[in-house]
């Protein structure tokens, strides 16, 4: 059972997909995965799943596989449930969740192909991107 | 030199918590046309489409407030710290080729140091390259002639000893063109590599 329990342990870690790159980054930051808490480093990746925390006076920047950008300021927790980037098959969704802090987005071809498939959720709501078609003119 | 940022809107949030939750949601300048973001919550939704305009939540049960607008200043002075933690934007290069051939024409083929220095300012840098023809010819050869090309840029780069994090070769073939032609068209637009720098 317990050997089991490990094959399944080692298969969902060797199978989770890298969505995202660490870029740039400032004191401590910390990202929880499944029951670990894992130190972040530049040039490391982030994880579906993963609910990425910063301390006081650090900072985060992140660019995920489409492109999209998240900074996030001290103090904050955001987590990353849900992320499909596959152009092929025209699968895309970005599904967070911004639980405390602040933070910027900057939204990459997700946003430009399939703006109804991304969602970021903050306490009291969600913010989505409208369709291309209402959009207005920005000078 | 064409870079094209492919973002379509920006926005920046404040969610606090202290003994109401508040969140301030503004939407930020990104030199695009296309900016807009929904506001929602179960009390209704709310739309902004202009750079600088911000809305508040209180809780989940209230709509969102109305829409107010932030000074530059107020924006930058609120927001400095994540403006300073956002990494640069990913960019795309298109490089251009001769007809049928792998050869760079003369002017994609002087852009390596713009590129590299693309890379570098991005470090720790992944890139992706993609290969693409025109319609002259069969798809299946245009397949293998797209890849030509895109493996010739990846040798390009890697030459000049860059640290890539990650490096990937695609190609589309004549499936993805720059400019839309009838089948079996020459069109020096499309028989390109792009190069994704992120």
């Amino acid at each position: 059972m317990k050997i089991v329990m490990i094959v399944l342990l080692v298969g969902s870690v060797l199978f989770a997909q890298d969505i995202a790159i660490v870029k740039k980054m400032t004191g401590e930051v910390s990202a929880k995965r499944v029951d670990q808490i894992i130190p972040l480093a530049i040039g490391q990746k982030i994880h579906e799943g993963d609910l990425i925390v910063t301390k006081n006076n650090s900072d985060i920047g992140i660019i995920f596989e489409d492109g999209t950008i998240v900074a996030l300021g001290e103090n904050s927790v955001l987590s990353v449930d849900k992320y499909l980037f596959k152009p092929a098959t025209h699968e895309f969704l970005v599904d967070m969740d911004m639980k405390k802090g602040i933070a910027s987005f900057e939204s990459g071809k997700i946003g430009k192909l399939s703006p109804e498939s991304v969602k970021f959720r903050v306490p009291e709501g969600t913010v989505g991107i409208r369709g291309t078609k209402f959009y207005v003119e920005v000078k | 030199m064409e870079v094209a940022v492919i973002a379509t809107w920006v926005i920046m949030l404040i969610a606090s918590v202290f003994n109401t939750p508040t969140t301030t949601i503004v939407l930020v300048e990104n030199g695009k046309k296309h900016n807009a973001i929904v506001v929602q919550t179960d009390a209704g939704s709310t739309t902004i489409d202009k750079a600088g305009q911000y809305v508040s939540l209180t809780s989940k049960k209230d709509a969102p407030s109305s829409v107010q607008t932030m000074s530059k200043e107020s924006i930058e002075k609120k927001f400095k710290v994540v403006q300073k933690a956002a990494p640069l934007k990913p960019v795309h290069v298109n490089l251009y080729f001769q007809n049928d051939s792998n050869d760079l024409t003369e002017e994609s083929a002087g852009k390596l140091s713009e590129i590299l220095k693309l890379i570098k300012d991005r470090m720790p840098c992944d890139v992706n390259i993609i290969g693409h023809t025109d319609t002259k010819g069969k798809a299946s050869y245009n397949a293998k002639l797209a890849l030509e090309r895109a493996k010739y840029v990846k040798q390009w780069v890697l030459s000049s000893n860059v640290d890539l994090n990650n490096l990937k070769v695609k190609s589309y073939g004549e499936s993805d063109l720059l400019v839309e032609t009838e089948d079996n068209v020459s069109e020096a637009k499309n028989r390109r590599v792009e190069i994704f720098i992120k």
